[in-house]
């Protein structure tokens, strides 16, 4: 097994390689000069190359990058295009919020959503089971901005007794890890109904309840277990989606997250802050890609099997 | 900007009260300034100021703004945001007032020695937050720099050299006569840096831990798109603030912002979004202050592109375009229809051109004469939510004179792109004249040096309008000044490279009871004497 | 449980595919929250073809009328009008050809681009596994934005172009999650008797594993369609999208966004209109996977 772990952590050199290589390229490529964009509204051509030759950007792409994974290797982020400052700080400034964000996100999600899939899936097509679905389904379809800001205008204008937003004390979580949990809870929760149904139906839980195994036992003991790989999957993924994508939810709460980070430094083409933050969002999601892995493992003795044999 | 506010209770200071015009009439322009407290604002006007007056109470205030700061170094922005933060943490040579009248800051005179050169006495107890004095070669280090600095160069180039006469004494030299020169120096990216401070942090200087100003205040801390606190800078010359520490907190949703104010977690927002303002004014917990601003919503035309090249074209847009309903759908009715190419609060504004009226008759009428009866088809170039929406108005007015316009909405990178490579035919955008010069209105969008990426979209070539920009430029005699702008706007008017829409409202929303607030006609507005009454 | 899909192992002939659908049919039919959700289903397509029957495009959908703007709910205007005066009932109509077909189609191209690779990665493991999925590491590390500005400046705006851009950003969730069932249902008994009785490597992956792995991909995929809905309105301001006045369901929540605490309709009723779609999609979705499962044949 650790051998298994140390391998996949091998394999991200090779994803870090290629994620910098595509975003340095698809970067310069997309429209938009950086240096003019940097040298600011007003300025002639001769200041824009100017710029252009102080940041580097004249030289050709693979030269620039070559020397940014040279650095990088180094463990120098660079120094942000536009504000100057260094990008290590600049993104230890704000992951960390986003991170502790997401993790109260997926459990306000697994809290929500795992109790329900399981219910509906015992009692399909009970008015539970509706219910349940047609709940989760509001969760899905409602949008991030609308949710929020109908949070706000209930509980911190009409009731006044949460901050409409910012980053102070556990207060300020409430509604952020709300907005953004109830939308993945869909998710998770039909995940979790549907793998139960199909696992419920297999024939080892058929024989468990024959021999007589107490239903609570049989749910929680064969079938869950059972049921969850998939419902892991989807959590993985959703926590790695929330790193990078909770941008609408950080606008409308104020959070200094990483997400808002990564939009403005797109919309700027500040280059080593775009980096950084996928270099640092990369490794995050690698991680939890391998835990979710090694989960799938510890959940499933046929997988934890598979990898033995390797 | 900070020592005219005269909210103080200490008002004793009123009485030396001046003033200040710098551009006085004649040729000659010495200006003095009265030590201290100077320049007593007059009775605040109903909507511009929040009361002030009685027992001082809370001083810690915290404003919301959308957008977080760049830099703490002046040279390194541009931008409206970053510049309120510098503009208290800063001094200038020469100050706008909140009336929008050019006022003494560190500099307590200075007087046109001949066509060219300028030479300001500097304050002899101006000193840096570190207790050091501001000297000649502070100021000679600022420009210097400036040059060289992409978002200063402008700014500067008509600079030839900058002479110290002595320690508290600088001539500076212009290459050509150069008017705005003196409304220039007022602007934030020119605020006056430490030689030794900027020289020690090199590259990295604009972080809070080495920025040094001579402003009222100091940074204490900056938490990028969070926050960033200013404290009382406790060495500073001029007026000392009431306010003893200002917090700004980044809140980029609009509503959010409204609602940050309704609820008492900020004390003060600055852009109101349109859209809330009704809800501000709707809540007596919450005052809504709104003047008009510096800024100007247009549709600019390409006059290279084919259809676009006929002025009569142009002009049949003009007419075809409600402007007023522009105003009532866009900002809710929150702006004034723009009558002229320069807003109606800068200096050098005239009301003697009128906004072309909403006439689609007589626009069709241009459009036969111009050899397109049945219209024709063009595309409309914008980015951004708000000015899509005014896209969506001009198609649907277009198309009653039979223009059909397409809509592309890019990505700001690439607007700005295309724009530059002038491959568009119409686009909307905004100007800011930051500098309280109606050459800031006019060079750089319209002069022909100035195609692309320096500001004139509509690449106008124009002998007419190269030569009145250019003389009213080098004209130091104001009086002729205006009359070359007025001119100007006349013939600008007339040659319609824009429809105009409208001059924006600037509006702050503060709490009811906050006091010591006052609009700064540049929407540059000063913090350091809000408080709350005991 | 081996036993169960020895019907389908053999399978191939025609009459036998034509059983199995009239079999799912019947079984279909049977399920009455199925038959809402189809029903509902069926309904939208309806309009979509016939929006112009029911709301005349030039003299209603884009005609803007600023006296009657931000109207709430009338007898004239159903579901009020909009920022500009336009009936919002009119654009959700002629909105719901867009966004249908976004959301359809963008799933689709990603279930297929991505559940195939998911498939492959599963069954074959070893280094074509790590090789699919590092690339899609790679894939989900670079954020959507930068991709779909990307992908306007390489292949230039339009609608189609949108439909890629949003497909291409899901497809790692559909690779992982296809992985994952693949996993867990590559080595039961029934793939292993297929294997035995000499089926190749490709005939096993479609008639076996995929079958089985259908339960995650119909839940993922009737909730995704909504999830492509709602992105389109995030990505119209980078020019991916329909060019406005077309309405679209996306650009018109995220366009009411401003309006919210004084017109609350204008997102509203976008908003009621993806959840109805959602809805019944789900229900026809949960309905379909139940009478395609081959185990619970009665």
């Amino acid at each position: 097994m650790s051998r298994y772990i140390l391998k996949r952590l091998v394999m991200l050199i090779p994803v870090l390689i290629g994620v910098t290589f595509m975003v340095y390229f698809i970067l310069s490529l997309s429209p938009g000069d950086t240096a003019a964009i940097i040298a600011g509204e007003g300025a002639d051509a001769q200041t824009i190359e100017a710029v252009r030759k102080d940041l580097g950007l004249d030289k050709p792409v693979i030269v620039q990058y070559g020397k940014y994974m040279w650095n990088l290797l180094h463990g120098d982020m660079g120094v942000s295009y536009s504000t100057k400052r260094p990008v290590f700080t600049t993104i230890m400034s704000s992951f960390p919020n986003t991170a502790k964000l997401a993790f109260w996100s997926i459990l306000v999600a697994i809290a929500i959503a795992l109790p329900i899939g399981i219910i509906s899936a015992t009692r399909q097509y009970s008015a539970v089971d509706n219910v349940g679905m047609v709940a989760a389904l509001l969760g899905v379809a409602t949008p991030n901005f609308w949710l929020g800001l109908m949070l706000i205008i209930v509980f911190s204008l009409n009731l006044g007794i949460l901050p409409s937003g910012g980053m102070s004390g556990w207060k300020s979580y409430i509604m952020p890890a709300i907005t953004l949990g109830t939308g993945d809870a869909a998710l998770i929760c039909r995940m979790t109904r549907s793998s139960m149904l199909e696992v419920i139906r297999q024939d080892y839980i058929r024989t468990a309840r024959a021999k007589g195994v107490p239903e609570k036992t049989v749910i929680r003991k064969h079938a869950l277990k059972n049921a969850l790989i998939p419902v892991v999957t989807v959590i993985g993924l959703q926590f790695g989606s929330l790193l990078g994508g909770a941008t609408l939810t950080e606008t409308v709460f104020a959070w200094p997250g990483v997400g808002r980070l990564v939009v403005d430094s797109i919309k700027s083409k500040d280059a080593p802050m775009v980096l950084g933050c996928i270099v640092m969002l990369t490794i995050t999601f690698s991680v939890i890609n391998l835990i979710v892995d090694l989960l799938y493992a510890y959940i499933d003795p046929r997988i934890k099997a598979q990898y033995k044999k390797k | 900007m900070r020592k005219r506010n005269a909210v103080r209770a200490a008002a004793a200071a009123l009485a030396a009260t001046m003033v200040l015009t710098a551009c006085g009439g004649g040729g000659g322009n010495e200006t003095t300034a009265a030590a201290g407290g100077d320049t007593g604002s007059t009775a605040a006007g109903g909507d511009a100021a929040t009361s002030g007056s009685g027992e001082v109470g809370k001083t810690d205030i915290t404003f919301a703004m959308g957008a977080d700061i760049v830099t703490l170094d002046p040279a390194g922005q541009q931008d409206t945001t970053t510049s309120v933060i510098i503009k208290h943490v800063y001094s200038t040579l020469l100050d706008i007032s909140d009336e929008g009248e050019l006022v003494p800051d560190l500099a307590e005179s200075y007087e046109l020695v001949n066509d060219t050169d300028f030479v300001f006495k500097l304050r002899e107890d101006a000193v840096w937050s570190d207790g050091t004095p501001v000297t000649a070669n502070d100021v000679k280090f600022t420009f210097d720099r400036a040059k060289n600095m992409p978002k200063t160069k402008s700014n500067t180039s008509k600079v030839k050299e900058v002479v110290v006469d002595n320690e508290h004494q600088v001539t500076i030299k212009l290459t050509e006569p150069y008017a705005p020169f003196k409304s220039i120096v007022a602007n934030s990216n020119l605020s006056i840096v430490q030689e030794a401070a900027v020289t020690a942090a090199g590259e990295a200087y604009g972080d809070a831990d080495n920025a040094v100003g001579s402003g009222p205040f100091t940074v204490k801390e900056w938490v990028p798109n969070d926050h960033y606190t200013l404290e009382k800078n406790a060495n500073y010359w001029g007026e000392e603030p009431i306010t003893t520490s200002i917090t700004c907190r980044v809140i980029p949703e609009g509503s959010a912002r409204a609602i940050a104010l309704e609820t008492g977690e900020v004390d003060l927002v600055w852009n109101v979004d349109p859209t809330d303002c009704s809800n501000i004014e709707a809540n007596s917990d919450v005052k809504l202050l709104s003047q008009p601003s510096s800024s100007i919503e247009y549709l600019g035309m390409n006059v290279t592109k084919e259809h676009f090249k006929d002025q009569k074209v142009r002009q049949a847009i003009n007419y075809a375009i409600d402007k007023q309903a522009l105003v009532d759908t866009i900002v809710e009715g929150r702006g004034t229809v723009a009558n002229s190419y320069i807003n109606n609060t800068i200096p050098g504004w005239t009301d003697e051109v009128e906004a072309y009226p909403y006439d689609p008759e007589k626009a069709k009428e241009l459009m036969a004469e111009a050899g397109y009866p049945d219209g024709f088809s063009c595309q409309l170039w914008v980015n951004g939510d708000v000015r899509t929406r005014s896209a969506q108005m001009v198609q649907a007015q277009l198309a009653e004179i039979g223009i059909t316009v397409d809509i592309s909405t890019m990505e700001w990178g690439a607007f700005l792109d295309a724009l530059n490579a002038g491959e568009h035919e119409m686009f909307i955008l905004g100007w800011s004249n930051g500098t309280f010069d109606a050459d800031g209105s006019t060079y750089q969008l319209f002069h022909s040096s100035n195609h692309g990426a320096t500001g004139n979209r509509a690449f106008m070539t124009d002998a007419t309008v190269d030569e009145l920009i250019m003389k009213a430029a080098q004209e130091n005699d104001d009086a002729q000044r205006m009359e070359y702008y007025k001119e100007l706007q006349i013939y600008l008017h007339d040659l319609s490279p824009w429809c105009p829409f409208y001059y924006k409202n600037d509006n702050v929303g503060v709490r009811a009871d906050l006091q010591g607030f006052k609009l700064h006609k540049g929407a540059s507005h000063y913090l350091g004497n809000c408080h709350y009454a005991k | 449980m081996a036993t169960t899909n020895n019907s389908a192992a053999q399978a191939g002939t025609a009459t036998k595919k034509r059983g199995q659908f009239k079999e799912t049919w019947r079984r279909l039919k049977k399920n009455r929250m199925a038959m809402i959700g189809l029903t509902v289903v069926v309904f939208l397509v309806l309009i979509s073809i016939f929006a112009d029957v029911l709301f005349d495009y030039d003299t209603v959908v884009i005609k803007q009328n600023t006296q009657i703007r931000l109207q709430g709910p009338s007898a004239e205007h159903w579901l009020g009008t909009d920022e500009f005066g336009r009936d919002i009932l009119a654009r959700l109509v002629h909105g719901s050809r867009v966004s249908l077909s976004v959301g359809v189609v963008a799933v689709s191209i990603s279930l297929v681009l991505g559940g195939s690779l998911g498939a492959a990665a599963g069954f074959y493991g070893g280094t074509i596994d790590n090789v699919i999925m590092r690339f899609m590491d790679i894939l989900l590390a670079v954020p959507s934005l930068l991709l779909s500005i990307t992908i306007v400046s390489a292949l230039g705006p339009s609608i189609i172009n949108l439909m890629l851009a949003i497909a291409i950003s899901s497809l790692p969730g559909y690779a992982r999650i296809v992985r994952a069932s693949v996993l867990t249902v590559k080595d039961q008994e029934f793939v292993e008797a297929a294997k035995c009785i000499g089926a190749n490597n490709f005939e096993i992956i479609l008639s076996h594993i995929i079958p089985n792995c259908m339960a995650p991909i119909i839940v993922q995929v009737s909730l995704k369609v909504a999830s492509a809905i709602l992105s389109t309105s995030g990505l119209s301001f980078l020019g991916l999208g329909v060019k406005a006045p077309t309405p679209e369901w996306g650009a018109m929540l995220s366009g009411g966004r401003a309006y919210l605490r004084n017109a609350p309709h204008l997102t509203i009723f976008p908003g009621i209109a993806i959840i109805i779609t959602i809805l019944s999609l789900n229900l026809l979705g949960d309905g379909l996977r139940d009478a395609l499962d081959p185990k619970l044949k009665k």
